[in-house]
């Protein structure tokens, strides 16, 4: 673990991707102790609207009159909690469905792949919307349906990259040494995956934080909540673009830039250190 | 005359992050019309760099000195119009590895008639009719019938593909052919077929040859001279039948021992009767594997085997790619499991699978061919030779032991090795690290596949003598599977001749090899280039 540390701490734009995220983590969870929740509160605006920044309202306000400021911070806390939350999600899914299948093969691999086209077939929007009516409305709703829509590329990925591991004749090695499954996949398969995976996950984070807008934009996030997506969303309905208002529109898409840069600048680090190969050349 | 190819103080770096890297340095050749020139040496010698060197078809990162005048014309010098012009029709290259430089998707017709398509003058192309013609002729000329040019190349065999690449380097009647390790791929049989029409080619045609290989056998079988090159400078140059017979260089010796002649006492490293007249360590009674092919038949990999391998003997089995001697090993491992027949390890029936086969294991281990692909990239040395240990939960320091397998293998001092990476060793040390692995389980028999196929010359014999000590020194039967005949006679006590899943002659070496019975055996024996046969 601390040969791990050094070696990600040589990576400097990892280390500076993780301070970013680290930051904003720490700011989000800070939120409710630094800031004043009543603040979002529409009816209870405390500022002119559509103003520029200014001392009060660092980043202005918005077409009710409250801080765009305090609204990106706390949209931190949903766009975050939702964006790590479905991709764990689905990248866990899809890993495992994706394993599994390219590693036993036969009748298992048949099931899995083709309920992988079924998720891989059916629109995605479609298939949360139908879950987010079913299910009550919630963060925890929004997770599982951008959840249930992203693993099937995971899963492809992850058993296209699993097959072309397990050709190698090293796993075979491993075999005549009397390795088991638990030791093919831990050893040689889930290593050789792994890169892949962590770059497929930071990018998954970043669509996943979109997929958020989206849903929230449908009116189907929780309407009690403020995300980066929902701030867009209300920032475009409500003319901001033709207020001339850059402020409402540029601190939700920034946050959403720098998640996912941080995002990674860390996956990219992790790859290098996980992956000698790179490390030396 | 001038000569068709003439090389002036040629020297090639390449840029790269480490600083320039030569790669050849200072070489001087000639070779004229009619004459046949053989390049040897192991990988990295500068050998491929140099034939690329020739047509000017080197990557950017090359920097190139000296002279290359092709009939008297510097390449350098040339202008990118007269470059084209002279590629294919004054010289052209057969490639190494047929089954890559074919277009998968194309009659291999249109890809021979290309060059002439290409070459030919504005408003002069050629008719189709005429291309047709002129493909079937040089179909013919390398042994193949006019039908073959609308086949695909998956439908050819690999010796097919590599005449079809002659064919094509034929295409526009070029003087001066250079030809890029043309037979390393191929079986000895189908070697043989292949550098036979190729001195054929060159000797009815009055071409120059330029024919790269690691393998002095194929070179003295088509080549009147033979230059060795070594870490970038040609180090002996001779007529061959003088380099093979005696070479001077330390490094042509190598070379040349690397490519046994069999029936010569001198390249047989077992000694006589080393075998011990221990029991039956290994048997497999009437072994079948059968498995669907795509025409919904069967195909009979092993087709009803018979074979014993004794305590403390090294055996060898041989036979053409495609005669199911892998597919055997594999059995044998138990990583396939058998249609028909059993396999008996000390009197007992493999587990077919679970804690038995597990235990099975540690009696019976692989050293497979390619060293670099059966190491996994990110795994030390200590981590590739401790997995053994810790499959079986082996009792004892795990250091000490791990140190122990290296030291037998013989890397010295094995500590030193433990935190080494597989890229950072040579390709010998790699395969010695495979072998620490399967020694580690103390193992009583060892399955080697093509144990040094793809090592280089000088490294074989390395590999051949650690083998031959483990088994004086530890009592390790060893099975060496093969299609190199040389290498069963350097260090096998008894050969198993393979041919279409059938073991068609097995006995002692000097029996097999010196008064084969069998017509296969005879013909695999007749395919073995002889070079200059010193006995």
């Amino acid at each position: 673990m601390k040969a791990f540390w050094r070696e990600f701490v040589r990576n400097r734009s990892g280390v500076a991707g993780l301070a970013v995220l680290a930051l904003m983590v720490a700011l989000a969870l800070l939120a409710p102790v630094l800031t004043d929740r009543v603040g979002l509160d529409v009816t209870r605006a405390q500022f002119p609207r559509w103003q520029p920044p200014a001392a009060d309202y660092w980043l202005g306000t918005d077409h009710t009159g409250r801080s765009v400021l305090l609204q990106t911070w706390w949209g931190a806390r949903v766009s975050l909690t939702v964006g790590v939350a479905a991709t764990l999600l689905s990248v866990g899914v899809g890993s495992v469905v994706g394993l599994a299948a390219a590693h036993f093969g036969g009748w298992l691999s048949g099931l899995l792949m083709r309920v992988t086209d079924f998720f891989l077939a059916l629109p995605a929007l479609v298939l949360a919307i139908c879950l987010s009516t079913v299910l009550p409305r919630g963060i925890g709703t929004i997770v599982l349906a951008i959840g249930a829509t992203a693993w099937p590329a995971t899963a492809r990925l992850v058993r296209a990259q699993t097959l072309a591991v397990e050709a190698r004749p090293y796993i075979e090695r491993a075999k005549v040494l009397g390795g088991g499954h638990l030791h093919i996949i831990g050893r040689h398969v889930l290593p050789g995956v792994f890169p892949l995976v962590l770059v497929n996950t930071t990018l998954t984070v970043a669509s996943a934080i979109i997929a958020e807008s989206t849903l929230s934009f449908l009116g189907l996030g929780d309407p009690g909540l403020v995300s980066w997506g929902s701030m867009l969303h209300e920032a475009t309905l409500h003319g901001a673009v033709s207020q001339g208002a850059w402020w409402f529109l540029l601190p939700p898409g920034l946050g959403i830039v720098l998640v996912v840069l941080a995002f990674t600048l860390c996956g990219r680090a992790l790859e290098t250190v996980l992956n000698p190969r790179l490390r030396v050349s | 005359m001038t000569a068709l190819l003439e090389l002036r103080d040629l020297s090639v770096q390449y840029r790269t992050e480490r600083g320039e890297v030569p790669a050849v340095r200072g070489v001087d050749l000639t070779l004229a019309a009619g004459q046949t020139l053989g390049l040897a040496g192991e990988s990295g010698c500068g050998k491929s760099t140099l034939a690329m060197a020739v047509l000017r078809l080197l990557p950017k990162s090359a920097r190139i000195g000296g002279e290359v005048l092709l009939d008297g014309e510097d390449v350098a010098t040339m202008s990118w119009g007269r470059l084209r012009a002279v590629r294919w029709a004054q010289a052209s290259v057969v490639f190494q590895g047929a089954m890559h430089a074919l277009n998968p998707v194309r009659r291999i017709g249109e890809q021979i008639a290309e060059p002439i398509t290409v070459h030919a003058e504005a408003g002069h192309e050629p008719s189709r009719t005429v291309l047709r013609r002129r493909v079937a002729e040089l179909l013919e000329q390398v042994e193949l019938p006019a039908s073959r040019a609308d086949a695909y190349p998956h439908e050819l065999s690999g010796g097919q593909k590599q005449r079809v690449m002659i064919a094509m380097a034929l295409a526009c009647e070029p003087r001066l052919i250079i030809a890029d390790e043309p037979t390393t791929a191929l079986d000895v049989i189908v070697q043989a077929q292949v550098l036979d029409v190729l001195g054929r080619l060159v000797a009815d045609n009055g071409l120059g040859l330029m024919m790269i290989s690691h393998d002095l056998s194929v070179l003295a079988a088509t080549c009147e001279r033979i230059a060795v090159m070594y870490e970038g400078r040609i180090v002996e140059q001779g007529p061959s039948r003088e380099l093979m017979g005696a070479p001077k260089h330390p490094h042509s010796k190598a070379l040349a021992a690397a490519f046994p002649v069999v029936g010569d006492p001198e390249f047989r490293l077992t000694p006589q009767d080393a075998a011990g007249d221990g029991g039956t360590l290994l048997r497999t009674e009437g072994l079948r594997v059968d498995f669907p092919d795509r025409a919904g038949g069967t195909t009979h990999a092993v087709a009803g085997v018979d074979l014993e391998v004794r305590e403390e003997e090294i055996v060898a089995l041989v036979g053409q790619s495609g005669s199911g001697k892998t597919t055997l090993a594999r059995t044998l491992l138990g990583l396939q499991q058998p249609t028909g027949g059993r396999v008996l390890f000390d009197g007992e029936p493999l587990p077919a699978g679970g804690r038995a086969l597990r235990a099975y294991r540690r009696q019976a281990q692989l050293v497979l061919q390619d060293p670099t692909s059966a190491l996994n990239p990110r795994h030390t040395v200590y981590q590739a030779v401790a997995e053994g240990l810790r499959i079986h939960r082996v009792p004892g320091d795990e250091r000490e032991l791990v140190a122990d397998a290296l030291a037998k293998a013989e890397l010295r001092p094995p500590e030193q090795f433990f935190p080494v990476l597989p890229h950072e060793l040579s390709g010998g040390q790699r395969q010695r690290v495979v072998i620490a692995g399967a020694l580690a389980l103390g193992p009583r028999l060892l399955v080697a596949d093509e144990p040094v196929a793809s090592l280089d010359a000088s490294v074989r014999g390395e590999i051949l003598a650690l083998l031959l000590r483990l088994r004086a020194e530890l009592g390790l039967a060893t099975l060496v599977i093969t299609h190199d005949i040389g290498l069963a006679w350097n260090i096998a006590d008894r050969v198993a001749v393979m041919y279409h899943g059938k073991l068609v002659e097995v006995g002692p070496v000097e029996q097999v090899l010196l008064a084969p019975t069998h017509p296969y055996t005879k013909r695999l024996l007749a395919a073995v280039p002889r070079g200059a046969v010193t006995g």
